[in-house]
């Protein structure tokens, strides 16, 4: 009997020293060594938050100002740009449009395309783009001389590449050539200068276009420092912005915006000649600026 | 006869004897097994089976903001909690929790995210877990969790979005003995989506590393990157 209890020890011992593990090196070949780097990022491309189809979107500047003309969706637009993005290949355009282009305005009659924002609000002003462009238009954005200022203010200021000197009495504008950094007050300034630019008011809506591009830049620049200031941007657009797009959509386009490199935005104006109509100066669109149309409403994206 | 009877007598009580002792051997053998061998059993013979980790991030800075300001606090806490609970799961199935492992496919990380996202990130597993060497990992102990929340609300108080960067330090064992590490930064863009809280955009850095994680002072606050 002792002696099978002392096999029976033997045993369990000699299992439980099976069921030590290995020591360590006592591995005939060791696997290859654990490790790799953590190194990626991924945000939702404009494909991912809207689909694959091109986007439209109307950005509008009223100029709205208290004691002159309000609100902000019943005053002249002074600026009118349609900014399409084709989210296949990844690109977008800005495409400007003269405030005194001279177009037909549904219901209302041929007339200045600004007028289209007195008469019948951001609504009239999409369609009026709709109909001259030949394109369906997504949402629309609008603000107002006092909300471009607060805007960029509020996100502490923008980078702009200011084309050329200028020195305007009338709108403040007086800038060096070359990336300057632009408060709310210098922003606007640029922005409706068209008394000291190469070609009046081609120019300006060629800058303001550039302001966009600024603010884009200026965003991704803040994002890589500081992921949470998105909502900083946002937060200001939501305050000084009109737009008929959802709070969840403006937080999707925000982030998609920033897949947007800038820099291979195309910016261009809406070519057109100078006339004259009932003793006002206007600018006629003539089959230049229809084929600039047909480009972009072919695939949101225009030739450079 | 009387000879031959205490004979046979004694051939019997010897055979009882050994019937007696098998027995009493199989008797040992199964308590033997009960007690030490079986899974489960209430005494462990070898190295005992490590626990699960119970891992959550801590909350070092939640905020909200919202068009005019006000956001309530109730509104910031519930939305801040939300998002917790997805990187919470992401975390424990990727590095925490073997359980999840499951081969190296770590499903439940991807469950966190939503379709654009998810799609991506499968394709780069190894970024958000111990990747395809998990084999050799026997366990991960998280040494640090710390989450920063920002949520966007809208005009009527409804959370639109979420901003969170991550922070999380773990140290491990190799199956061989050997110790392993992970340093893990994530900045994380979330949104809400019936009723929880899915990741749509990241940006993130680290390392998955064998060998000693540096420590002690100025490494408080760990850098990626593989020990020197």
């Amino acid at each position: 009997m002792v002696a099978l209890f002392v096999a029976v020890a033997v045993w369990i011992a000699g299992g439980a020293m099976l069921a030590e593990p290995p020591a360590a090196g006592a591995q005939a070949t060791p696997p290859a060594p654990l490790g790799h780097p953590v190194d990626s990022s991924f945000l939702p491309s404009f494909a991912d938050v809207a689909g694959r189809r091109t986007l439209f979107v109307l950005a509008i500047g009223s100029d709205a100002r208290p004691g002159v003309c309000e609100p902000v969706e019943r005053c002249l637009a002074d600026s009118i740009h349609l900014i399409g993005i084709n989210p296949r290949r990844g690109g977008a355009s800005i495409l400007g449009f003269p405030r005194d282009s001279y177009v037909s305005i549904p219901g209302v009659g041929t007339q200045k395309i600004n007028n289209a924002l007195f008469a019948g609000g951001p609504e009239l002003v999409v369609q009026t783009v709709e109909e001259l462009v030949g394109v369906d238009i997504d949402s629309y954005l609008l603000t107002s001389f006092a909300g471009l200022k607060k805007m960029v203010n509020s996100v502490g200021g923008i980078q702009v590449e200011i084309p050329y000197a200028m020195n305007d009495a009338a709108s403040g504008a007086v800038f060096d050539a070359g990336l300057q950094e632009l408060d709310g007050k210098q922003a606007l300034a640029f922005a409706r200068n068209r008394k000291n630019t190469p070609n009046g008011d081609f120019s300006r809506s060629e800058n303001q276009g550039l302001v966009m591009l600024g603010a884009l830049e200026q965003l991704r620049k803040d994002i890589r420092r500081d992921p949470f200031s998105l909502f900083t941007w946002i937060v200001s657009g939501m305050e000084h912005i009109q737009t008929d797009l959802s709070a969840v959509e403006l937080f999707q386009l925000s982030m998609a915006s920033l897949t947007v490199n800038p820099n291979k935005v195309v910016n261009r104006v809406t070519p057109g000649g100078i006339g004259s109509a009932g003793g006002a100066s206007i600018v006629t669109l003539g089959g230049e600026a229809d084929a600039v149309f047909a480009d972009i409403a072919d695939d949101g994206l225009l030739e450079p | 006869m009387r000879g031959g009877a205490h004979r046979q007598g004694g051939g019997r009580s010897r055979a009882a004897a050994i019937v007696l002792g098998l027995l009493v051997l199989g008797a040992i053998g199964a308590g033997a097994w009960w007690f030490l061998l079986r899974d489960g059993a209430p005494i462990q013979l070898g190295e005992p089976e490590r626990p699960v980790p119970d891992f959550s991030f801590d909350l070092s800075k939640v905020n909200g903001t919202a068009p005019g300001g006000d956001v309530s606090a109730q509104n910031v806490e519930a939305a801040a909690e939300g998002i917790r609970e997805t990187l919470d799961a992401m975390y424990v199935a990727g590095f925490v929790d073997p359980a999840k492992w499951e081969g190296g496919t770590f499903p439940e990380v991807f469950d966190q995210f939503t379709e654009p996202a998810a799609e991506r990130a499968s394709g780069e597993l190894h970024q958000f877990t111990l990747g395809g060497e998990v084999g050799q990992v026997t366990f991960v102990e998280p040494a640090l969790g710390v989450l920063k929340i920002r949520v966007l609300f809208d005009g009527e108080s409804e959370p639109v979005g979420g901003v969170a960067t991550a922070r999380f330090v773990a140290d491990g064992q190799l199956d061989g003995g050997g110790p392993m590490f992970v340093i893990h930064r994530g900045t994380y863009y979330l949104q809400p989506d019936g009723g929880r809280w899915m990741v749509s955009g990241y940006d993130v850095e680290g390392v998955v590393q064998a060998g000693e994680r540096l420590t002690g002072p100025g490494r408080a606050v760990p850098e990626a990157g593989p020990t020197p």
